[in-house]
């Protein structure tokens, strides 16, 4: 009977423990079928996506229809993407994880390192933010995000919509631009890191997108998590069982024998002694996206930082 | 105590008068305090008591009388009986082997709290708590000898006594506020002071080196009210015991106990406070006096693997306090059943609704 059981509990785990077999590796080498990229003049982009998403509908189709065109312009003459997406609401996330993860898996992005420019209007809570990817990271820079916004948050603070993402648009090239750093001007004072222009073909051109993991490994972190669980609760069980078993104990008080109702005070005295008085500044909201050096000499203060799909940006953002 | 020796009420450390700050302050931790407040704290160092018992032992004046004693030559344990049957197998340590007797006076008790709860009921008892016990080993059932649970008279000291209690505490109350760039936090000390008077009835301690004082005072409280005065009718059909520490020796543990109720006591009647810390108690017991007095007990010790587990029941109120072995074979057996158990239905739901 005990054998049955020690057998049944190991092959139970043992199964549970193969179902990793399945795991697949989260990264694909191919795109889905749902994106078919074109590549147009050795650019590879996805030309079917709308550049100007307008779900707060701040803009006509015909001012949307504008600067729809002139996101492809800038994708065709300098390599870099362009969107403008507008929302009522990020559903619980920041603004930044809005527009970094807008970007990422809608599939936005010109060429291998996926690079662009994405700027993300939140009116709910009244935020903007621009997320940049790829060499426009280092190209726009926290400099960049300060001088672009300068020129179109008195627009948009103003509710001329139109003009704001204009205006932004007709400011984006002079930032996405950049020439080849590849051999002497190289920023990052790094022989090993080369910047390569927008939309720049690798040899064995391989498209790296990110990819929402596969059902089989979900299954399988889910089962791994519910062993934790699991084990956690039956160490529990088995603890407060074996507790169970000695019952016996010296008694601290002899609170059970008071007689004559309790204890009599006598004397009570509540002494005030001294007092001491402690503060501390309080932390004061700050700006992102400051930074020193111009776009074309240095970027020592660029901050990046990594996505929920992986990918690096770049970007800042505020209120208006 | 004079006001030239109190020392620092924060920190313990020596204390000068500071002509700037117009006051008294403290040379380790800045601190710093008016005359008045350290007049009145002097007052309470003062005032406060430290441990002290009186006690008055009365062992002389009981009588003593002849009854037959059997000794234990296994493990030393005594028992009075007279009927020869009982003196079979040893209560205390489970060994099969005959006492050896003789007569001895013994001291004569002054009260007995007589057995409410039958063999019968003892022994019903003893099988419900080894019932249902996942981790018990198997063999331990079949090993214990459930008819050789022995009736015992306990030998305990009750002890009355009035006491004086003087408790200081340290304590605190923070009040926080902000304002447009900082936030405050103020810390105000207290030096809070409690004396008063406690009586305690019938506080027990068992006489017997050979109970564990871990099954006496876990099966506690016994009803006191009940205890008659002492008749060695009320023994026959069952064992007794004599003490072998005497009411002096007992006393400490009283004393430990009455102590930690005192404090407790003190210690709830300080309201108000963040924090509350202890910083010196003292009880002074006036007047005790105690008792020698015989209560009933159930016991049964079995050996298992050369270790002696037992269980205990109070005669009179039946509650039940015992030892079990563990078996680590069944309990690495049920944690990993349940963890596969577990494993399994957690996944089953996370995999459908997640």
């Amino acid at each position: 009977m005990k054998k049955i059981y020690i057998f049944t509990v190991t092959a139970l785990i043992i199964t549970v423990f193969s179902l990793g077999v399945f795991a697949v590796d989260g990264t694909a080498e191919n795109p889905s079928n749902e994106n078919t990229t074109v590549a147009v003049s050795e650019l590879i982009y996805d030309e079917k996506l709308p550049r100007v998403v307008d779900n707060a509908d701040l803009l006509d189709e015909d001012e949307e229809n504008e600067l729809n065109k002139m996101c492809l312009d800038i994708i065709k003459t300098y390599g870099a993407d362009a969107v403008i997406v507008t929302v009522n609401g990020t559903d619980y996330k920041s603004a930044e994880e809005y527009a970094d993860d807008y970007y990422d898996y809608n599939g936005y992005g010109v060429g291998p390192e996926c690079d662009g420019v994405l700027l993300l209007v939140d009116m709910e809570s009244r935020n903007w933010h621009i997320s940049t990817t790829g060499s426009c990271i280092y190209s726009v820079g926290d400099y960049g995000i300060d001088a672009l916004s300068s020129n179109f948050l008195p627009l948009l603070s103003d509710g001329d919509y139109f003009e704001c993402f204009s205006t932004f648009l007709n400011d984006l090239p002079e930032w996405v631009y950049t020439e080849d750093y590849s051999d002497d001007n190289n920023y990052y004072g790094n022989d090993d890191y080369e910047v390569y222009p927008p939309g720049y073909i690798y040899p064995d051109d391989t498209v790296i997108r990110p990819e929402p993991m596969s059902r089989v490994s979900k299954n399988f972190v889910i089962v791994l998590i519910s062993f934790f669980f699991a084990s956690l609760f039956s160490a529990l069980i088995a603890f407060l069982l074996s507790r169970q078993m000695k019952t016996t104990g010296l008694k601290k008080s002899s609170d059970m024998y008071i007689a004559n109702g309790g204890l009599h005070l006598t004397d009570s005295r509540d002494l005030f002694l001294y007092s001491n008085t402690s503060m501390r500044p309080r932390p004061k909201p700050t700006n992102t996206g400051g930074g020193f050096g111009s776009h074309n000499s240095g970027s020592g203060g660029v901050s990046v930082h990594t996505g929920s799909s992986g990918t690096s940006h770049g970007g800042g953002g505020g209120g208006f | 105590m004079a006001i030239r020796e109190i020392k620092c009420p924060n920190c313990g450390g020596y204390m000068h008068f500071s002509p700037d700050e117009g006051n008294v302050k403290c040379e380790f931790c800045d601190s710093v305090f008016t005359a008045d407040v350290l007049e009145n704290y002097a007052e309470i160092i003062t005032e406060e008591c430290n441990d002290e018992q009186e006690y008055t032992f009365f062992d002389d004046k009981y009588v003593k009388e002849n009854a037959t004693v059997y000794t234990c030559s296994s493990c030393g344990g005594e028992i009075i009986t007279d009927d020869v049957r009982f003196a079979s197998r040893c209560p205390y340590c489970d060994s099969p082997v005959l006492m050896t007797s003789r007569v001895e006076g013994v001291l004569r008790p002054e009260y007995i709290i007589p057995f409410k709860i039958t063999k019968e009921q003892a022994q019903e008892a003893y099988k419900n708590f080894c019932r249902h016990r996942p981790l018990l080993p198997k063999m331990f059932l079949s090993e214990n000898r459930i008819d050789s649970i022995t009736g015992l008279y306990a030998p305990f000291w009750l002890f009355d006594c009035d006491c004086g209690i003087s408790a200081r505490f340290k304590a605190t109350r923070t009040h926080s506020w902000s304002t447009a760039d900082f936030d405050y936090t103020r810390t105000d000390h207290f030096c809070i002071y409690r004396a008063g008077d406690m009586s305690f009835s019938a506080v027990p301690v068992d006489g017997s080196s050979k109970l564990d004082n871990k099954f006496s005072e876990a099966v506690e409280p016994y009803d006191i009210s009940k205890a008659v005065s002492f008749n060695s009718a009320y023994l026959l059909g069952f064992v007794a015991d004599k003490y072998d520490e005497n009411s002096e020796h007992a006393s400490k543990r009283a004393f430990d106990r009455v102590k930690h109720s005192a404090e407790a006591a003190a210690y709830r009647t300080v309201s108000g406070y963040g924090t509350v810390i202890n910083e010196h108690s003292g009880v002074h017991i006036r007047s005790s006096k105690s008792h020698y007095a015989l209560l009933p007990i159930w016991l049964l010790n079995t050996s298992y693997k050369n270790k002696i587990y037992s269980f205990a029941m109070n005669g009179q109120t039946g509650k039940i306090v015992g030892e079990l072995p563990i078996s680590v074979g069944k309990g690495v057996g049920l944690f990993a059943g349940l963890t596969a158990l577990l494993t399994v239905l957690f996944s089953v739901i996370g995999i459908l609704f997640l």
